[in-house]
């Protein structure tokens, strides 16, 4: 069949073809001049819509962002404010012990009598006023 | 973070169309072959033209699926390709219907769907382009959206 292509259609056929072609072909090359022409109108908006997208995606991030900075900020100063106080502390602990020491041995001292316990008591009353 | 380039899904129907149109149009070319309906309602010229139409339409579809740069060339692209692959599909229905008559029904109808699905699918680019220079809230936005959460 295909070594003896004789019997041709009718002749409105092969017209109807042809303009179909033709106008597909038209109507193909007119949507891409349209396009390749108003690209630039397509840029901007095409851009806008990247970036509402874009920022309806970031803003929740954003606004969890600041809320976890300023907590972080927050809990930083607290963390400050309870340091100072444990060194205050420490520094109180350092003393009580060694006064604590210092009686205990002025007790337990072979010679010890209530006179000089009560001198070492009284000089280590006055330790704390020091400081 | 994440991928704000995505964009809608791939239609499987087009692709596959689009494919099978590049590789009959590339398989009749290297061959040298015509199917006898296309030989015998179309002249000479627009043989020619159909099958090259054929390789340019199914490379360029993919091509403007597959376009890298802005969505809106990408869609144009993919527009013309599909108007035109309605087009050619259509004449081949037609060269079948006037060729075979009765005995093509199946043929004919068949490759008919190409060209309707065709025509759908540029009515959506079209929309879709419209919306990108207008709308904010189309389809088009929406979809990029979509595709990104």
């Amino acid at each position: 069949m295909i070594s003896a292509p004789a019997p041709e259609a009718p002749h409105w056929v092969q017209v109807l073809l042809s303009l179909l072609g033709v106008l597909g072909g038209t109507t193909g090359l007119a949507a891409i001049a349209t396009v390749v022409a108003q690209r630039g109108k397509f840029k901007a908006d095409a851009a806008d819509t990247l970036t509402e997208a874009a920022l309806t995606l970031v803003q929740p991030l954003q606004m969890r962002i600041t809320e976890l900075e300023s907590e972080a900020l927050s809990a930083r100063s607290e963390l400050g404010l309870l340091r100072e106080q444990v060194n205050q502390l420490q520094f109180l602990v350092r003393a009580l012990s060694r006064t604590l020491d210092r009686w205990r041995a002025a007790v337990h001292a072979p010679d010890a009598t209530l006179r000089k316990i009560r001198t070492v008591v009284a000089e280590s009353e006055r330790l704390p006023e020091n400081h | 973070m994440v991928n704000l380039r995505a964009r809608a899904k791939p239609q499987p129907f087009e692709v596959t169309a689009l494919v099978a149109t590049s590789i009959c149009g590339i398989l009749l070319l290297a061959l040298d072959a015509r199917p006898p309906s296309v030989q015998m309602s179309m002249p000479e010229p627009v043989q020619v033209g159909w099958e090259v139409a054929l390789v340019i339409v199914g490379l360029g579809g993919l091509l403007g699926i597959l376009w890298p740069g802005q969505l809106s060339t990408g869609l144009g692209i993919e527009l013309a390709s599909v108007l035109v692959l309605g087009t050619i599909t259509g004449m081949y229905a037609v060269a079948l219907v006037a060729v075979a008559g009765q005995q093509g029904v199946v043929a004919a109808s068949l490759i008919a769907a190409v060209p309707a699905g065709s025509f759908w699918r540029a009515a959506q680019i079209m929309i879709d382009l419209r919306c990108l220079a207008k709308g904010h809230q189309c389809s088009t936005h929406r979809r990029v959206v979509g595709g990104v959460t």
